[in-house]
């Protein structure tokens, strides 16, 4: 252990830095952050980002595009997402329709969540104890997002363990989980349209939506 | 055919309480009733026996809201300023504690409805009649009860899924509780002038409708069918609000 009073001032600068670096680094490998873990740090990391971003705050699709491909992207399983709303015809789409599902189902979604963005300058977010056992591979984690003078929000989160760590693949937002909203509706729209026309519905409803948050 | 697709919604309902191998029944549910809805031209929900009247009444909601509600809230967000219109949400909010307060013990949440309570209690007086949000700076969070809440955690279950002509989405139990939340609002017991309770009453409307402009969006990005949409984020929320 490394006693930091006694190392000298310019240790304590720049080689400090490297060297807790290093050690999260060590961290990780010893043991993947739990998921409660993954959920707060990225929330607050988002949060900070927002207060300290005017053009996020505004609703700014390119910024806030940014910052999801950054941040958020990263502890998505967002094929896994796209494949549960989609429901059982994923299986029988090609490699290419898989990739434009996710990428209409990613607008769609950057695009519904765009004009909420502001309300997380004054936001609070308390994540709540964990109800799960310890080897539990699948878990939920719920957090109550608040606003001062209005009820909290409840927001919770389903994660599972991949390789690369915890992985959110669901979400809800008051009670309605994402992907049983989108699966409903979807199957619906494979079952007549087929996959190319669920495709075309998403890339239709983004227009749409876009065109309204350009006003 | 009505029948089938019935009998697989509800196998869809049921599955989804349970988990894992029985995902693939759950898939092939959701496909072979969207297959049948399809048929028919829509789809039907075993909570949503009247359809037909509650599609017609959201049309005529959706036409209110687009026509009159809508365009006054946007003016109103317009053209009044951010701290009156926070004042009013203030006023609004705290009338509602005292009525939480109320549901809080009806549910014996007496930590709740002492909360609720002291939020009315400090806002009234400190934040003048409750222009002000004193009790949220102290510390003291906001909770929102009403009457179908209350009879939800009674184990009252919601019945089937109503819309109220410009109340919007509701079930049987909720617009039961509806009709004594109304019944028992502080402020058309408080006010005794006939026109100030309209304008107050036109005021709260307007303002409530006002804050829903910012979720537009999201909702619209949710549902690709706004009736079935609206009907299954109303069951959800109610869900999760009994179950607070």
């Amino acid at each position: 252990m490394i006693d930091f009073t006694v190392v000298p001032g310019f240790v304590k600068g720049k080689n400090s830095v490297a060297l807790g670096a290093l050690f999260c680094v060590m961290n990780t490998f010893a043991m993947s952050p739990n998921p409660e873990d993954v959920i707060s740090t990225i929330t607050q990391e988002i949060l900070s980002e927002i207060k300290n971003d005017p053009s996020l705050v505004k609703g700014d699709l390119e910024s806030i595009n940014l910052l999801v491909e950054k941040k958020v992207m990263p502890i998505l399983d967002f094929e896994k997402m796209t494949a549960l709303s989609v429901g059982a015809k994923w299986r029988q789409a090609s490699d290419i329709q898989r990739e434009e599902l996710q990428k209409a189902f990613r607008r769609l979604l950057l695009l519904s969540y765009s004009g909420t963005v502001k309300f997380a300058e004054k936001a609070k977010v308390k994540i709540l104890p964990p109800r799960r056992k310890k080897n539990d591979s699948r878990v939920v984690v719920k957090t109550r997002v608040s606003v001062p003078g209005r009820q909290a929000v409840p927001v919770d989160y389903r994660m599972r363990l991949t390789d690369e760590g915890w992985k959110i693949y669901d979400l809800n937002v008051l009670g309605l989980w994402l992907v049983d909203n989108y699966r409903v509706q979807f199957s619906q729209i494979v079952g007549s349209k087929g996959v190319d026309g669920l495709i075309n519905e998403i890339v239709k409803k983004n227009n749409k939506l876009s065109k309204k948050s350009n006003l | 055919m009505l029948q089938t697709n019935t009998v697989n919604i509800f196998t869809l309902r049921m599955g989804k309480k349970l988990k894992g191998h029985i995902l693939l029944l759950l898939l092939s549910s959701v496909f072979f009733s969207g297959c049948a809805g399809l048929l028919r031209g829509e789809q039907s929900d075993h909570r949503d026996p009247w359809e037909t009247t509650n599609r017609a009444i959201f049309d005529f909601n959706e036409k209110v809201d687009e026509n009159v509600l809508r365009p006054l809230a946007v003016g109103y967000e317009r053209s009044v300023p951010q701290p009156v219109r926070t004042g009013v949400v203030n006023f609004f909010s705290n009338l509602s504690d005292l009525m939480t307060a109320v549901q809080h013990l009806f549910q014996f949440n007496f930590r709740s409805s002492s909360e609720s309570a002291i939020r009315f209690l400090v806002n009234s007086t400190v934040g003048i009649l409750g222009f002000a949000d004193v009790a949220t700076n102290m510390g003291i969070a906001k909770t929102e009860e009403d009457t179908g809440q209350t009879l939800g955690t009674y184990g009252i279950p919601s019945g089937a899924y109503v819309v109220l002509p410009f109340l919007g989405p509701s079930s049987v139990r909720d617009s039961l509780g509806r009709v004594v939340d109304i019944l028992g609002d502080p402020f058309n017991n408080i006010v005794p002038d006939r026109g100030a309770k309209l304008a107050g009453n036109a005021l709260k409307i307007v303002d409530t409708r006002a804050r829903m402009i910012s979720a537009e969006q999201a909702f619209e990005a949710l549902a690709f069918d706004r009736y079935i949409g609206m009907r299954s984020a109303y069951f959800a929320i109610r869900e999760s609000q009994i179950n607070d």
